[in-house]
């Protein structure tokens, strides 16, 4: 597919995003640990093309990792609301911007950890950043997950899991030498849809080519299609919400699953 | 401004009407990657000191390990078993497959204890197998090395060309996180020698009696959580040193 063909009048970015618990959560009595939010420009009209998407996965046996991928998310994006949604100011390369969003998010979970006189490792999670300025994203990421965008008829791996050699190697926001592993990516122009995803759709939207991944079109080119031609948020939420608690996705990993997209 | 789930929805002009086309699941074609995998080498000292009850509970221990993790749904998917023996001579007995794929051996008691040949070969198919996934596009998690005696090698001693070679292999090993090593003694083991073998981290342990059926539904319940996890996770694989344990520490 190239450029979503778009119907209707909504506003741009559309953005659509949600988190569901797995089954081996479920069965496990824990809660989804996933968090996922978002926030668009939309009541900031000179800044109404600019939105953020931040997720995080928190680690399944961290004690307080529902907590840690909440507060991790929620602090990113305040920083980067203050910073990016309600201002015009140009924000020629994004990236100091990203890492003072991580560095919030970090900074909270210190400080839940201190306050609940916890180790900080009860805390850990994954983090996931996509800033949207017009046809541009930029993105910050630690730990596994991804992020894919369409640009011309190209489907793009624009940040990739971690590698370690291990499936299970995943250095978290929690980690000392957290800032050596966390990715930044520059803006990428000319981005029709991003799609940012958590380790349990990772499977079922990515394939290998060798020792790398990368997108699985068939997933990707008819839901982004599917999300452009859509108009009601809501149900949209619904229809992914449906799609990722499907026994399908549940072959694929029993994980949590976050999926968010937007169409730019 | 700052919200999520529904405060952060409410940022957004709601449209009028949902999506026409079909569900969205029913559209979208998911890729059904090869679930990751979790290589073990069981390597099981099948000496003539082992003949008569010792052999025969380490046979009904095989396959009681296989039917608990095919029971297990992840473990099932995930954990590849390879077993190495080594008594009349070093013999792979069974070589990396699907734990469904995996007919438990009946193993036979005779000759003597060539462990280090046996454990390095051991380090040898592991690495083997990793470049296998490697090159196939299959992630795999960190293998376990996992030995089992009842005696002391016969075919090297401490200082010999040997003995250096396997010492370093698998310490080195366990130190650049190229695999897990445990060794599980069983009633007359050399223990001394044992500590000596593993990693410094990781001493040996002693089986009580003969809880072989306990030791091994403890392993394929170990495989199953690590099968499960991240390493960032605090991964807790049940103490099989606690009271109601099948091993002990010796002293």
């Amino acid at each position: 597919m190239s450029k979503p063909s778009v119907k209707g009048t909504k506003p741009r970015p559309f953005i659509v995003g949600t988190s569901v618990i797995g089954q081996s959560h479920r069965s496990k009595g824990l809660p989804c640990q996933d968090h996922c939010a978002y926030l668009t420009a939309l009541n900031f009209p000179r800044a109404k093309s600019r939105a953020v998407i931040a997720l995080a996965d928190g680690l399944g046996s961290a004690d307080r990792s529902l907590e840690g991928a909440s507060c991790a998310v929620l602090s990113a994006l305040e920083e980067v609301r203050t910073s990016f949604l309600t201002t015009t100011r140009a924000v020629p390369d994004p990236r100091p911007l990203i890492i003072r969003a991580a560095h919030q998010a970090r900074k909270c979970l210190d400080d839940e950890a201190s306050r609940a006189r916890l180790s900080l490792r009860a805390y850990a999670c994954t983090l996931i950043l996509v800033l949207i300025s017009g046809p541009s994203v930029a993105i910050g990421h630690i730990g596994d997950g991804g992020v894919v965008i369409l640009q011309h008829e190209d489907y793009i791996l624009a940040s990739a899991p971690h590698r370690g050699e291990y499936v299970n190697e995943v250095v978290p926001l929690t980690s000392d030498c957290w800032e050596e592993s966390f990715r930044m990516t520059p803006w990428m122009g000319s981005t029709f849809a991003v799609a940012a995803f958590t380790d349990g759709c990772q499977g079922a939207v990515l394939t290998r080519q060798g020792p790398d991944h990368v997108p699985y079109v068939p997933f990707f080119s008819p839901l982004f299609q599917y999300i452009a031609d859509s108009s009601s948020h809501d149900a949209v939420v619904g229809d992914i919400t449906r799609l990722l608690s499907s026994p399908r996705m549940g072959m694929v990993s029993p994980d949590d699953k976050t999926l968010a997209v937007a169409i730019l | 401004m700052t919200g999520e789930g529904d405060s952060a929805r409410n940022l957004q002009e709601k449209g009028t009407a949902a999506g026409s086309m079909g569900a969205l699941e029913e559209i979208v074609d998911i890729a059904y990657p090869q679930q990751p995998h979790c290589p073990t080498v069981l390597v099981l000292d099948t000496s003539a000191s082992m003949a008569g009850f010792k052999i025969d509970q380490l046979n009904s221990g095989l396959a009681i390990f296989k039917d608990e993790l095919v029971a297990d749904e992840l473990a099932r998917k995930r954990v590849d078993i390879a077993v190495i023996s080594f008594g009349k001579g070093v013999n792979v007995v069974h070589s990396f497959s699907s734990i469904e794929d995996f007919p438990p051996p009946v193993l036979e008691a005779d000759g003597f204890t060539p462990m280090g040949k046996a454990i390095s070969a051991a380090i040898e198919m592991v690495e083997k197998r990793k470049k296998e996934y490697r090159d196939t596009g299959v992630d795999y998690y960190r293998p376990w090395i996992f030995l089992i005696t009842d005696g002391h090698p016969t075919d090297m001693q401490p200082g010999d060309n040997l003995w250096n070679e396997v010492i370093s292999r698998v310490h080195n090993g366990e130190r650049d996180k190229k695999f897990l090593f445990w060794a599980l003694g069983v009633d007359k083991a050399n223990i001394q020698i044992l500590s000596q073998i593993t990693p410094p981290t990781r001493p040996p342990l002693m089986l009580k009696e003969t809880h072989f059926a306990e030791m091994f539904v403890w392993l394929s319940k170990s495989l199953a959580t690590i099968s499960d996890s991240r390493i960032g996770e605090q991964i807790t694989i049940e103490n099989p040193t606690g009271p109601q344990g099948w091993g002990s520490v010796p002293t």
